[in-house]
Order: C-alpha cells, then structure tokens, then sequence
C-alpha cells in the first residue's frame, strides 16, 4: 500500500492549506510535498497564502481601533434610513417649489390687473433696484438643521464649516480641533512603532494642550496602555481612572486596563473590585472571561 | 428513506457521510458556533450584542481588510467600519449555513475587493499609497529582501483579484488570502464544493497564465512556475 495516499483524500488545495495551518500529519505533508512538486499552481498558491498569512497577526492599537470603529458603527445603525431621508426631503423640496411656483403666479396675475400709474412705480423702483450696490439678504443663507438634530461632522468638515457666524464672528476658528487630531495620530503611530516614551510626550502633550478635545479624552486610555507598557502601573491606572470618571465608550478597555495595572501593582482587594465592576457593567463583555480567570484566581489565593 | 440510509440517518447526512467519511462528519457536528446567539440578538437589534459583536469580529475584518487593501491603504478603518455594518444588515439573512465568523468574513471581502476596484479606478488619477514593508513587521526573521519579494507577490495577488471576474476573486480571496479549505469556502458562499473546486482551480489557472504572461509578475512569483 502506498503511503503517500492519506486514508481520507483530502484535495491538494486543502492539503495547502493545512499546511498553513500547521496541521499535516506525515502522511499528509508527503502527499502535500509531492502535489507541490507536481502543480506548479498549487506552489505559487501556497507561496502567496504564506505571505498573506504573515501579515495576518494583529498590531499594536488593534484593539482601540476596533472598539472606536464598533462604537461608530454601532450608531450608524441605529441612525435612520438616509435613503429614506433623503427621498424625504426631496418631497418637501418639491412641495416648497410648487407652492412658491402658485403664489409667483397668482402674484403675477394680481399685478396684471394693477393701474397703469402703479405699474410705473414699480418699474421706476426696479431700475434704482438694478443700480443700487448688492446686499446679501441676512436670513437666507441659515443652513443651520432645525433645533433638537444633531448633525454627525467630522473634524475636517467642522474645520471647513467654519463659516462667519455674526454672533460669534470675534471667536477664533477651532484650529484646535485639527490640531488635537493629527497630535492623537502621531502618538499613536509612535506607539505602534514602539516608542512608547515619545508616544507618552505626546499624549501629555495633548491632554495638557487640548483638555476638552476628544481626543483628549481617548488619550486617556492610549496613554494608560503605553505608561502599563513601560512598567509604570501607578500612573497608567490613574489614567484609566480619569478616563472612567468622565466616562465614554471605552469604559471597558479602560477598566480592563484599571485592572492590569492594581494587579501589577498588588492591590488584589482593588483589582477584584474592578473586574466585578466589568462583569456587572459588561455582563456580555469579550473581557469577561478574562475576568472570570482573574476573579477565581483571587478567590483561590485569598487565605 | 433511501435504501442506503441508515436508521435515524437522514438520507442528506448519509449521503454526506459517503462523500466526506465519519471523521469530517463527527467533526462537523462538534463545531459549534460560539457567537450564534450573539449574532441572533445583533440581528434583533440589540445595540450591545451588536458592539460585542463587533468587538469580537473586529480583528478578522481588519485583518481581511489589510489583507486584500494592503496594511498601508487610507480605506482600511472605512472598510472596517462599512463591514460592521453590512453584517449587521446581512445577519437577519443569515441562517447559520456556515459560522458567524465565516459569513463575516465573506461581507468583509465583498466590501474590500469592491473598495479595491474604485481605488484601482482611481488610482489612474491620483497617486495611491504603496504597500509598505510595515505588513512585516510581525516576523521580524524574514530578511529585507524576502520582505520586500513578500510584498510584491502580496500586490500581485491584489491586482489579480480585481481583474478576476467577482465570483472567482472571492474564492480566491477566500482561499489564499484568507486560507478557507474549499468546505468551509463552500459553505460560506452557499455554493456546493465542485463548484467551488472548479472556480478556484480556473481562478489559480488565471493566476499561473498571468504570471506567465507578465514579465514583471513572472520576475516576482515566477520562481515556482
């Protein structure tokens, strides 16, 4: 019996990929080994999954990122329908026009029945109307949402949307906005590149600067991340700390962070405390778990 | 009953017993899906489910958005959030023919191949970001050379994808990008596996002719052909 055929015949494609996998037996990594050396195909598949697959793991950041772009998306779809908005509002647009459409003509009709006298008025004041310099009508250009919708902006588009608002036109423009974000990306992209103590500069940096920016906010919890990544517990579960106070849609990460820290630091008591407080608030947490582990752990080292 | 069912078999599973052997089956039946329940209450509109979810799934949809965009391109947090959200949209049709993580996996490279092609598009106007060698920096023994040859293929690939025609850049992306075996490739496109088999041996044959074909694309991945 030749051994080179495994006892269930699996395709060469599957037989690729459980090499990726790491998962051959003998048998099948012969099998693999000679469908390779046959299929030219099959090799170059293998060769670029492998590529693939070394790109594959996950980077430093991962875990905020994912929990910032889950939160969006989460009220992205609790938001309306927008093709319904929109279809909305192009109905009132039409409506208005028609409306205005009437009264212009009824109004036409109106002045058509006017005394000749009146009518040359009315031209009269439309010539000095002509020569008269042009002033912008005040009340037009509210572009302003009715009262109570709030408009999701970005930072760019708060910047571009900076236009003269009469009662705050001596206000300087939120360049600090901009300013708080690309400060946040680049303590960021030093902490994916490892260099934690400038990425610590910069988020001091930014929430000395920008205190009542976002960012700000979140660089709570970066910030806590990377002080926990250089060994300085104590002043990463303050951030974390700070950042739970006020908080916001990172409260778990934070207080997972909050956690890590008093274990680090051996304040037991405090860190059970703060995993219950998880489970209580996240009952269906992906760090509950974690939190499981570390609660039973505390439960069996208490004397 | 058929006349080669078994008692309390139905004829489906026999004949899928026959076709994959016991040991497929048993296995089949063990994996369960551990985020099913929290797909059903996200597809219910539970907004916690959903994050949790999310949270959960991120990872796999950022890594199958770096994979098929590269590491490097400015759409990948946009492609991360755009699957989160098609899933959400997708999962009250989704009834559990293949994992939740799977069916998440096939939204994410519908919306990345699809971004892929408008940049492509693009790109013959505005100068995109290159991949760069950052992808690597999780094995750090590969030296610069295999770094840089590594990308390369990883681009060749990426092109290749958006030429293919949809369906056969799916099985491709599914099975070399993502590494899915043909059954779970299968069972996740709800398509049966000859089918698949057959796309994805014309999509590897593209594959081989266009390196073949393309000086630059045989220098890159032509040492094996």
């Amino acid at each position: 019996m030749s051994r080179t055929r495994p006892p269930v015949w699996i395709e060469p494609e599957d037989l690729s990929v459980r090499a990726r996998r790491d998962s051959l037996s003998v048998v099948e990594r012969e099998a693999f080994e000679q469908a390779v050396t046959a299929s030219q195909t099959l090799a170059v598949a293998y060769r670029v999954g492998t590529d693939f697959d070394r790109v594959g793991i996950a980077r430093s950041g991962d875990d905020e990122l994912v929990s910032r772009v889950a939160d969006a998306a989460v009220k992205s779809s609790r938001a309306p329908n927008r093709t319904a908005f929109r279809r909305r509002r192009l109905f009132f647009a039409l409506a208005a026009a028609l409306t205005l459409a009437g009264s212009a003509a009824a109004w036409r009709g109106a002045f058509s029945q006017q005394a000749p006298s009146l009518r040359g008025a009315s031209s009269r004041a439309s010539r000095v109307a002509a020569n008269a310099p042009y002033v912008a009508p005040l009340a037009v250009a509210s572009a302003a949402p009715p009262e109570g919708i709030k408009t999701p902006l970005s930072d760019s588009a708060i910047v571009r949307s900076a236009a003269p608002d009469p009662a705050h036109a001596a206000e300087p423009l939120p360049h600090a906005v901009s300013d708080a974000a690309s400060l946040f990306r680049e303590a960021t992209a030093a902490r994916h590149a490892a260099d934690f103590g400038r990425a610590r500069g910069l988020y001091l940096r930014l929430e000395s600067e920008f205190p009542a920016s976002p960012e700000a906010q979140l660089a709570h919890v970066s910030l806590g991340k990377v002080l926990l990544s250089m060994g300085r517990a104590s002043e990463a579960e303050q951030q974390f700390a700070v950042y739970l106070r006020a908080g916001g849609g990172l409260a778990e990460e934070a207080l997972v962070g909050r956690a890590q820290s008093l274990a680090r630091l051996g304040r037991g008591d405090d860190e059970r405390r703060v995993w219950e407080t998880l489970m209580r608030e996240f009952p269906s947490s992906v760090y509950a778990v974690q939190a499981r582990e570390r609660l039973g752990l505390r439960a069996e080292s208490r004397p | 009953m058929g006349p080669f069912c078994a008692p309390g078999v139905p004829c489906h599973r026999m004949l899928r017993l026959l076709r994959f052997g016991t040991r497929n089956e048993v296995q089949r039946q063990e994996r369960v899906d551990p985020l099913r329940a929290l797909a059903s209450a996200a597809a219910g509109g539970d907004s916690r489910a959903q994050r949790t979810l999310f949270v959960e799934l991120g990872p796999l949809l950022l890594r199958t958005a770096r994979a098929i965009l590269g590491g490097q391109h400015p759409e990948v947090e946009d492609v991360l959030q755009e699957s989160m959200i098609a899933l959400v949209a997708a999962l009250p049709r989704f009834r559990g023919e293949c994992t939740t993580r799977h069916f998440a996996s096939r939204v994410a490279v519908q919306i990345a191949l699809n971004v892929r092609r408008r940049s492509r598009l693009r790109g013959k106007y505005v100068a995109l970001v290159p991949e760069e060698e950052l992808d690597d920096v999780a094995s750090p023994e590969a030296s610069p050379a295999e770094r840089s040859d590594s990308a390369r293929r990883r681009e060749a690939l990426r092109e290749l994808l958006c030429a293919l025609p949809e369906i056969h850049a799916e099985v491709l992306a599914m099975h070399v990008v993502l590494g899915c075996t043909i059954e779970e490739t299968a069972l996740t496109l709800g398509a049966p596996p000859n089918t698949v088999r057959s796309r994805l041996r014309r999509a590897l044959a593209t594959l081989r002719d266009s390196i073949q074909g393309d000086a630059i694309r045989f220098e890159i991945l032509g040492k094996e052909v």
